[in-house]
């Protein structure tokens, strides 16, 4: 029986617990093993759909961040004594401002630091990116629990604006190469950028619009109260698990407040579920099927997550690239093999049949509506 | 800034205080008197410094107490360097220009270990509810002298000549009531008077250190660092957590032969900086045993590790295969 590709579902619980893995460290062995394995993934199992670019896009907007980061270390960042490669000119500010320093000299250790903290945050960017390219949209938007229905319209811009922005990007360019203009340089940037940021949103929220005129998170047949009631628990508790999850993620939040946050707001969004009701049941035309390649990657995924995490409870030195002193980055064995775990999915999900359709969203640019 | 400036600013703002009322243009002179006070004393003090440089102290106090928590060396190390010159002059630059080794937390930049003081961790946070980290004390040139925790970090924090800055290992609240460095901070009494009014000494003999209720203390005989400027110098038994008055222990324990040892130059700082000082790094960790003896030496120059390289062969043999099956249409049916 042919298959339309893996739930989308599955795609971002695999990425969720990759962007975790990464979060957690800044050993630059093991944030390049989980860009490598992330890459391959996508490089495998991408369809071509108009939104599988997202990878590359994020990729290279990935690089933009290590560039910038390191730009900004070497003018304001620490000035702690080191091997100093080179020194720019500097500032002398007076005394109130001691805290604050522009220029000086510039130690290999900095940019070590520099550039391993923007590649953790380049990689978190390429998982986004991967799942993104990975996962349909609209395929998306139709598995969302049923909790999520009352943030229908924020849910559906959230999730649908990096893709759109996506297809956005390359029409915008397509648009300028046909009229004769260049789309490199920082020039064409200025060009492009506006109409992308605002024709994405707009598809956004046209999608969102749609959704929403064709019943989509509607609360019919509830008592005004009890609506209310749901609203501000699915609220609450979308805010709680927020928290919660940073307390889980963040290795410098304080400790034990992650898992109750959590906890509370899990309790939360079913107080709302259960308010909302099984007044209005939902029925999905050809639901997506969640089957053992769905579970192969989301447990492959959270291997990772739970290598990194095992590493940062019992050696948690490894997860950090020594700087002052300089060293060698180390070499967690668990965490490595957790991350490699999460090739699985390149060879365990099926192959996606091909997606070459538009999004669901009317015709925005020149014909009328 | 020299005295001769920081005396005539309380003049000037006192008289900027406004009667009754003052109308835009008298703020905007304020706000220029203000700028002038503020920014001129960078521009004057070089001069002004030039003027009184005899009496001005060359060099900074660098006190590391290596407290008694959790096995650390009860010591309190005394040396004494120039400071660095001006993109540098800070107290991360001294510590190090004094022949410290210390390590820095690679996330937050806060100060972890000195020579290896703890092995491992840092500022853990014990089951009190207290912290067990590096407290970082300062007394500037032109303060009273008493020690004041430091607001801002040593990489941030501007050293010059006269001033002390104080490192202490302790278990405590983090704050400004932790105990301080078990010296005055007097960059006087610390470092003593310049060489040039002190006769230098024949080559200075290890000094005998009067040694702890617990181990005894010897440093290592025919040392080659010990002309260095190690003035290690043991806390007797029991000693309060202030000092009661002057700095009489230290002259006890370190008498004249120690003070040409004690005005390390900023050569001998310098070479502290590029690893060429280890006798009193060898020297703490003689005194600290095994607390962080195996780590720290480990850590920098170490040989290149086999598993990274099998590990980087997998990332680029992984992300060529990946950029090789992006060049290849996109999966079909």
């Amino acid at each position: 029986m042919s298959r339309r590709g893996l739930h989308p579902l599955a795609w971002w619980g695999w990425a969720v617990a990759m962007g975790a893995a990464a979060v957690r460290t800044t050993n630059p062995l093991l944030l390049a093993l989980i860009l490598a394995v992330v890459a391959y993934v996508v490089a495998a199992r991408r369809s071509d759909a108009p939104w599988a670019r997202s990878f590359a896009v994020f990729f290279k907007f990935g690089l933009f961040v290590i560039a910038v980061r390191v730009l900004l270390e070497m003018l304001f960042g620490r000035r702690l004594p080191g091997t100093t490669l080179f020194e720019i000119p500097s500032v002398e500010l007076p005394a109130w401002a001691a805290g604050v320093s522009i220029g000086g000299p510039v130690t290999l250790d900095q940019l070590v630091s520099a550039l391993t903290q923007g590649l953790r945050l380049a990689v978190l960017l390429a998982v986004f990116g991967a799942a993104n390219s990975l996962a349909s949209p609209s395929r998306m938007l139709r598995s969302l629990p049923a909790v999520l229905y009352e943030a229908g319209v924020v849910v559906t811009v959230a999730l649908s604006f990096a893709p759109q922005l996506v297809v956005s990007m390359r029409r915008t360019r397509e648009a300028r190469r046909l009229r004769g203009r260049s789309t490199r340089g920082v020039a064409s940037v200025r060009g492009i950028a506006v109409p992308v940021l605002e024709g994405a949103l707009d598809r956004s929220i046209a999608l969102a619009a749609s959704m929403d005129g064709r019943g989509y998170g509607r609360k019919a047949d509830l008592q005004p109260g009890t609506r209310r009631m749901a609203a501000s628990a699915t609220a609450a508790g979308l805010l709680a698990v927020c928290g919660g999850v940073y307390g889980v993620l963040d290795a410098t939040a304080p400790a034990g407040f992650g898992l109750p946050l959590l906890g509370i707001g899990s309790f939360a969004l079913a107080v709302g579920l259960v308010a909302r009701g099984r007044r209005t049941p939902r029925t999905r035309y050809r639901p997506d099927r969640w089957g053992w390649p769905e579970w192969s990657a989301v447990v492959s995924g959270v291997a990772a997550a739970v290598g990194v995490a095992i590493t940062a409870r019992v050696y948690p030195e490894a997860l950090a690239q020594p700087v002052h002193p300089l060293g060698w980055p180390a070499l967690p064995a668990v965490a490595v093999l957790g991350i490699l775990a999460g090739l699985l999915p390149a060879f365990a999900a099926p192959r996606p049949r091909s997606e070459a359709v538009p999004l669901p969203v009317p015709a925005m640019e020149g014909s009328a509506p | 800034v020299s005295p001769l400036v920081s005396q005539r600013v309380p003049q000037v703002v006192s008289s900027l205080v406004p009667p009754a009322s003052a109308g835009p243009r008298r703020a905007f002179a304020a706000f220029a008197v203000i700028a002038a006070v503020v920014v001129g004393p960078s521009l004057v003090a070089p001069a002004v410094f030039d003027a009184c440089a005899s009496a001005q102290p060359s060099t900074v106090a660098v006190v590391v107490d290596f407290g008694a928590v959790g096995g650390s060396p009860d010591v309190v190390d005394v040396r004494c360097v120039a400071p660095a010159g001006s993109p540098r002059n800070n107290g991360a630059q001294a510590l190090v220009d004094a022949g410290f080794r210390p390590r820095y937390d690679p996330g937050s930049g806060l100060l972890c270990a000195i020579n290896g003081v703890p092995a491992s961790g840092c500022g853990e946070r014990t089951a009190e509810g207290r912290y067990r980290y590096w407290s970082y004390w300062r007394k500037s040139a032109d303060q009273a002298t008493e020690w004041r925790y430091a607001a801002i970090g040593p990489a941030q924090a501007r050293v010059q000549g006269g001033d002390v800055e104080g490192w202490r290992f302790v278990e405590a609240a983090a704050g400004p009531q932790d105990p301080q460095p078990r010296r005055i901070p007097d960059q006087a009494a610390l470092c003593g008077p310049p060489p040039s009014a002190v006769p230098l000494p024949p080559p200075p003999a290890p000094t005998p250190v009067t040694p702890t209720d617990a181990a005894p203390l010897v440093p290592r005989p025919g040392d080659p660092a010990a002309p260095e400027g190690s003035t290690l110098s043991s806390i007797p038994p029991g000693a309060p957590t202030d000092p009661p008055s002057g700095a009489g222990e230290e002259v006890q324990v370190d008498d004249g032969a120690e003070v040409a040892g004690k005005m390390t130059e900023r050569a001998g700082g310098q070479l502290g900086n590029s690893g060429g000082v280890r006798g009193p790094d060898d020297t703490v960790e003689a005194l600290a045993g095994d607390v962080g003896g195996d780590r720290d030496g480990g850590e920098g120059g170490s040989a290149f590790p086999w598993g990274v390289g099998i590990v980087t062969g997998l990332i680029v043999g992984l992300g060529v295969a990946a950029a090789v099956r992006f060049r290849q249409a996109p999966a079909g049916p």
